[in-house]
């Protein structure tokens, strides 16, 4: 099985980038090459049981970023969920994906439509959670408000914490010898 | 005592086009009295951004106007300057240029053929509810756009506003083998894309024809790279289907823009007060006999005459411009050889150059001023929205009279469709839709 934490947002939107401020920073912690912006930086990389990546690009293109992922942790800002820098975790049920709204443009397709699409397709992890941190402000060209900054650092604690033991189990694909 | 009998439409968030708009229709005792497409997306002003910054930024800054066709606003910025600094580039720059321009054509076509308009054909709210029912269908679709996103990471370094390239060539020439690498799923999307053609072509069209002049982009044979067919994508001279044949410097002489009350988007306009189209249809309406042989075949197959005036039937000639431009990939891909430098070195030109390409939607028109320092004093950026939006609107007056018996949902429905028609961008022309239709 291997984890996917996949971090989203704009880095020029403010507390919009905690995702991916949040992805870069727990590859760096736990030492893992970053896919980021579709430069798949991990190519030629052995596979390991945990993968980081972020993404700014349209939304449809999430298919392709969690594909072959059995787990996947999304991080993201968020809006209307409680006062800036609250967290939330949920557990995607995509039979629960109800909130697609209306369709429209694809430049704003939006992370619903993508799971509810990615479900129709079988092109879903297995397991699909989204960390969201609620976002005090997102002017173009602002750093993350303090009560994010403050968030994101607790996160990036947790997930190091949370997905690092998964690194010491053994590498993909390698074969386990019986001893003698 | 007269009695006005109106009727009133409103679609406030036109559905499945790229940005965000509306559309109002009134009609007045069974006339269609006015068509307004309301553009309100606020205004990005990049051309007073682009004032005061060095010649070698407009490719990097304006990418930026679009996520669906970046590759289109450099080159077009690219062409334009270099046109001034009299540059010109060496055969496998050119092929990379053509190339990379061919990943954001099968991306953008294929992204709105299948999830953005075909549903409308198949009776389908959305490419989700399709999804659910054509599981194989959007799958393809979804395999094609990402042929054409890997080629624009290969060459461009990454398929959201690539940033390999620059004012004389690209930062770093890809090899020939990671070129290569990407040829057995293109000619995998080919022929996907080739029946895909078949399929689309056999959707049931709404009857529609209109008259608009048709322009696109004609290359010469010097626009023209080893290895590419002749029909325009990066370069050309301006063509009409009533007889325009000028170089690009002669745009301002032919077309301007003007600003309407009703959107946040400048409508641009032939001098001559004629209504224009640029796009698909224009281009194959212009430039047929230049399709790759693949495309062409297939066009001949399904009945596809130049010029075609459906505007419905778009939908088929962008599947061929898709089949046309995985064929042309591979043949640049086939012919391209590593160049000694990856670009060319630029020295600015005080003056004003000129510069066009073919997006995905239709000509994109750029125009910078330089002072000697090679500092821009002046940009002007036209994108094809901008310039269809008459069009687009002469079309839905014509449509909606002819189908006033349909009921409210039915017509909004429809004239959603027939926007869509048109590949509207509208975050690079505000740079779309709620649609009102009143009746009175």
């Amino acid at each position: 099985m291997t984890t996917l934490l996949l971090g989203l947002g704009n880095r020029d939107r403010g507390d919009d980038a905690v995702g991916l401020q949040v992805g870069a920073r727990v590859a760096a912690r736990l030492g893992l090459p970053l896919a980021a912006e579709g430069v798949l930086a991990a190519a030629g990389h052995t596979p390991r049981p945990v993968a980081v990546a972020t993404w700014s690009g349209p939304d449809l293109d999430l298919l392709d970023r969690w594909d072959g992922h059995a787990h996947a942790v999304i991080v993201d800002a968020s809006r209307g969920a409680g006062p800036p820098g609250t967290r939330r975790r949920v557990v995607v049920d995509p039979d629960d994906v109800t909130h697609v709204g209306r369709p429209t443009g694809s430049h704003a397709m939006g992370l619903p439509r993508v799971i509810a699409l990615g479900h129709a397709l079988g092109r879903l992890p297995d397991r699909l959670e989204l960390v969201t941190i609620e976002a005090g402000s997102v002017t173009a060209g602002t750093a993350l408000t303090p009560a994010v900054a403050v968030a994101a650092d607790r996160l990036v604690d947790d997930l190091v914490a949370e997905l690092g033991p998964l690194l010491a189990t053994r590498p993909l694909g390698e074969v386990h010898r019986v001893p003698g | 005592m007269s009695h006005t009998h109106s009727r009133d439409i409103r679609v406030a968030e036109l559905a499945r086009v790229e940005g965000e708009g509306a559309m109002h229709v009134s009609v007045v005792d069974g006339r269609v009295d006015h068509v307004e497409l309301q553009i309100y997306e606020p205004p990005r002003f990049f051309e007073a951004l682009l004032r005061g910054r060095d010649f070698r930024e407009p490719p990097d800054i304006t990418a930026r106007i679009c996520g669906i066709c970046p590759v289109a606003y450099q080159l077009s910025a690219i062409n334009a300057i270099e046109s001034l600094c009299r540059v010109e580039v060496p055969d496998p720059i050119r092929q990379l240029r053509r190339l990379l321009y061919c990943g954001e054509w099968i991306e953008s076509h294929v992204l709105h053929v299948f999830l953005l308009h075909a549903p409308d054909f198949l009776g389908y709210a959305s490419a989700l509810d399709l999804a659910a029912d054509d599981k194989a269908l959007v799958e393809m679709a979804l395999r094609m756009r990402k042929a054409g996103n890997t080629l624009l990471e290969v060459v461009g370094g990454r398929a959201i506003h690539p940033i390999n390239v620059k004012v004389g060539g690209f930062h770093r020439a890809p090899t020939k083998a990671a070129l290569e690498a990407l040829v057995p799923e293109l000619e995998w999307a080919r022929d996907a894309a080739v029946e895909a053609v078949r399929l689309v072509a056999s959707f049931d069209f709404p009857d529609l024809a209109h008259d608009h002049r048709y322009v696109a982009l004609r290359p010469t044979a010097e626009d023209t790279p080893p290895g590419a067919t002749g029909y325009p994508i990066e370069r050309g001279r301006l063509l009409s289907t009533d007889g325009l044949d000028a170089p690009v410097e002669a745009w301002p002489e032919y077309f301007a823009e003007h600003q309407v009350a009703h959107s946040t988007a400048l409508h641009a306009q032939a001098l001559d007060g004629a209504t224009y189209l640029v796009g698909p249809a224009a281009r194959f309406a212009l430039n047929a006999d230049l399709l790759a042989p693949a495309a062409a075949q297939v066009a001949t197959e399904v009945g596809l005459v130049a010029p075609d005036r459906n505007p419905f039937r778009s939908i088929i000639i962008r599947t061929v411009e898709t089949v046309h431009a995985l064929e042309e990939a591979l043949s640049l891909i086939d012919a391209y050889e590593e160049p000694d430098e990856s670009s060319v070195p630029v020295e600015p030109v005080a003056g004003t150059g000129h510069g066009v390409s073919e997006a995905p939607r239709g000509i994109l028109y750029h125009r910078y001023t330089l002072d000697e320092q090679g500092l821009i004093t002046d940009a002007v950026i036209v994108p094809p929205t901008s310039q269809n939006q008459r069009a687009v609107e002469a079309d839905l007056a014509e449509f909606v009279q002819a189908h006033l018996e349909l009921d409210d949902d039915d017509l909004q429905w429809r004239c959603e469709q027939a926007i869509r028609n048109y590949d509207p961008c509208i975050s690079c022309s505000t740079h779309f839709l709620d649609l009102t239709v009143d009746r009175r």
